[in-house]
């Protein structure tokens, strides 16, 4: 079937200098399967250096599809119009793959989500590219990360690329990142969108709800330092800062409860306190499906066994750097003696379709590589059928030469050929008689009699043949 | 609707949201050639350099110094701790110059401190190498796997590297060790240069502090230090 080519709808000011891509101050939309808000605010440095606000994200339920979609985008602090570069990432990548789905051009399949995610990036890396070309700016001057994630009730997919991430809940009370922080070694690095080298993942296990964040917010309750001394408590997911962002939207008696929770999380990180600590753009999305959410098992945490393992790793960190902790410290605080385990210990994200990518989003070798090793082709069936015939019939024609030969061989050879041959058939014969006579234990001794005088004779045919000539 | 949500904000967000590292190297000469005036001069810019630092609380917190002098050898004066712990050692002049074996060293460092970063899962800046001579190095049968191993870590962005000439310092010899051979040098007076290690602590202050949100920047140059 051939795909019709996919074109943007969407119009860009030449003069990105001048102009300002719209906000995302707020956007809330709940129907009968879902829920779900996405936030975007300027930070605290940017307010105080007037840079417009770098971030920017979206959520769409689609009606009628069963689908919601959501899309986030943090610019490269560097980059001069990275607001725009995140603003275009983000619309074309969701009005690609809404048009993909409505389109019902392919069954919601692992398979096809992989192309429809893959194209939704290429399409926005091309877009952005398009955009900048046409204000006569160079391309790196618009670099963002970018996050899609994709929720049927169900399942999760993402597709994703840079330090932002998916954080989901799944139905078993599991919490855990449903991506990889994609960034270079240091902490101000990151693996922006022109790299190409975006992961698709799909969360192995049915979800509830999902939260997206760009680093400004996801550093703040997703942490990145290992496991510590065996204890991965919570998957390192700070979790008392998402649950109300889930659970809030669930709230059957109030119509508008995503709204509400909108605008809890709008005002808390607007707060003194979050931006006393954190100064950088702040992007925050949720989703869930409330029917599942109230039926799945509810996520365990307790601040109390939280705090104090970071209060152990705490101590550790500063005796290894060699800071002096101050007498009194609470970080000097001794672990509890029993620190429960949680339930199920999972990894962060692993890629099911992905790894380095090349920069046209086609998968690398080793990807294409893999992907045919795993996948049970037509093609090989048939070619590993054809080969098992060939061998087949490679083995019948030496058997069949083997005694035409020997038959011709008999049928050959002057004076002997009669004889050999009358004997040969004589044998046939007994064989013929004893088996129409005999009981089954005397036809096996005389056929393997038979066949020792056949392979002695017509060795020694072979042998003298030559030499008679 | 009310119940579903916290009564404040406080439990919402961890205690210590994990602050990110940067660690900086001082590769310091003190061959012969820096006796009298020029060695007092370093001696109170290292002072300098930790009044400076640790009137910043940031980066009092997140910034890891070593300082490494040379002269006919390489000796570590300050292995690596925090800002908050450092004190300027007293340094005297004397020997040659072995500056490429103290670049090769204060690589070897640097690499020990981000493994340590990494192990702890503590985010960092990139490490900052500060040279300072009056001279040129006379070990110059390590110059060819200084340059490379220098080179390759300043072009794969794992380090980033100040040099700094005094008085007859070569200049030349200092920019072929940049990349592309025409890199940034310092270039000040041998009887008044302290004021670089102010710059430097004022610098690694700014980078501590930031957010990522922009491109980190070091400070402003004081007028006494040329740039070439």
């Amino acid at each position: 079937m051939v795909r019709k080519e996919y074109s943007s709808k969407r119009t860009y000011p030449q003069d990105l200098l001048r102009n300002l891509p719209p906000k995302q101050e707020g956007k809330s939309e709940r129907n009968a399967d879902f829920s779900a808000f996405a936030l975007s605010l300027q930070g605290a440095s940017h307010v105080s250096t007037q840079v417009p606000c770098q971030d920017y994200s979206d959520i769409r339920i689609l009606n009628g599809c069963g689908v919601v979609i959501g899309g986030i985008a943090d610019g490269v602090g560097s980059c001069p119009l990275s607001h725009w570069g995140a603003y275009i990432a983000v619309c074309e990548a969701l009005d690609y793959v809404e048009e993909r789905i409505r389109s019902h051009e392919a069954a919601l399949g692992d398979e096809a989500l992989y192309e429809v995610l893959n194209g939704a990036f290429k399409h926005a890396e091309r877009m952005v590219a398009q955009a900048a070309d046409a204000a006569s700016q160079a391309v790196r001057n618009l670099q963002s990360t970018l996050t899609v994630a994709l929720y049927d009730g169900s399942n999760l997919y993402c597709c994703h690329v840079g330090d932002d991430g998916v954080v989901a809940q799944q139905q078993n009370g599991i919490v855990k990142l449903a991506t990889n922080r994609l960034k270079g070694e240091e902490a101000s690095s990151v693996y922006p969108l022109q790299t190409g080298r975006w992961e698709i993942t799909k969360v192995r296990n049915a979800v509830a709800g999902f939260v997206m964040a760009t680093d400004g917010v996801l550093d703040a309750f997703a942490m990145m330092y290992p496991d510590y001394n065996n204890i991965n408590y919570s998957n390192r997911i700070y979790y008392p800062f998402m649950e109300p962002a889930l659970y809030g939207m669930t709230d059957k008696k109030v119509p508008d409860a995503a709204k509400k929770t909108l605008d809890f999380y709008r005002k808390y990180l607007e707060s003194p306190g979050y931006r006393g600590k954190v100064t950088d753009d702040l992007t925050f999305v949720a989703v869930t499906s409330p029917a599942v959410l109230e039926k799945s098992v509810h996520p365990e945490f307790s601040v109390d066994t939280w705090n104090a393992i970071e209060r152990e790793h705490e101590r550790k960190k500063a005796e290894a750097l060699g800071y002096s902790i101050p007498q009194g410290s609470s970080v000097l605080e001794a672990l509890p003696d029993t620190v429960p385990e949680y339930p199920v210990r999972e990894r962060a994200a692993e890629p099911v379709m992905s790894s380095v990518r090349r920069r046209d989003g086609l998968p690398s070798a080793r990807e294409q590589t893999k992907k045919k090793s795993d996948r049970k082709s037509p093609n090989d069936r048939t070619f590993l059928l054809l080969i098992a015939t060939g061998i087949l019939l490679a083995v019948l024609i030496a058997v069949l030469a083997f005694f035409g030969l020997r038959y011709f061989r008999q049928h050959d050879k002057a004076g002997e050929t009669g004889s050999l041959n009358e004997e040969w058939l004589k044998k046939e014969t007994e064989i013929q008689t004893m088996t129409d006579a005999e009981n089954s234990s005397k036809i096996g001794n005389l056929l393997k009699a038979s066949d020792s005088d056949v392979i002695r004779e017509t060795e020694e045919e072979l042998t003298k043949f030559p030499e008679s000539k | 609707m009310e119940d579903r949500m916290p009564l404040n904000y406080e439990d919402m967000i961890p205690q210590n949201i994990g602050e990110k590292h940067v660690a900086c190297v001082l590769l310091v000469d003190i061959s012969g050639s820096m006796n009298g005036r020029p060695i007092a001069e370093l001696n109170e810019g290292l002072q300098e350099f930790g009044r400076a630092l640790a009137q910043d609380g940031q980066a009092r917190g997140c910034a890891d110094v070593c300082i490494i002098s040379f002269n006919s050898g390489v000796q570590t004066e300050v292995p690596f701790c925090p800002a908050s712990n450092y004190m300027a050692p007293q340094l005297s002049a004397g020997g040659l110059t072995c500056m490429n074996q103290a670049i090769l060293e204060g690589l070897n460092a640097i690499e020990e401190r981000k493994n340590l970063y990494k192990s702890y899962g503590i985010p960092y800046f990139r490490p900052w190498i500060f040279l300072l001579t009056d001279g040129e190095p006379t070990d110059v049968e390590h110059e060819r796997i200084t340059k490379q191993k220098l080179l390759d870590a300043v072009r794969g962005r794992k380090v980033n590297f100040f040099p700094m000439g005094i008085g007859n310092a070569n200049i030349a010899k200092l920019k072929s060790y940049t990349a592309d051979g025409n890199g940034m040098v310092m270039k000040a007076s041998e009887r008044e240069f302290k004021e670089a290690f102010v710059w430097l602590s004022s610098s690694i202050s700014t980078v501590t502090n930031s957010t990522g949100a922009s491109a980190v920047q070091p400070s402003q140059m004081p007028p006494m230090i040329e740039i070439l």
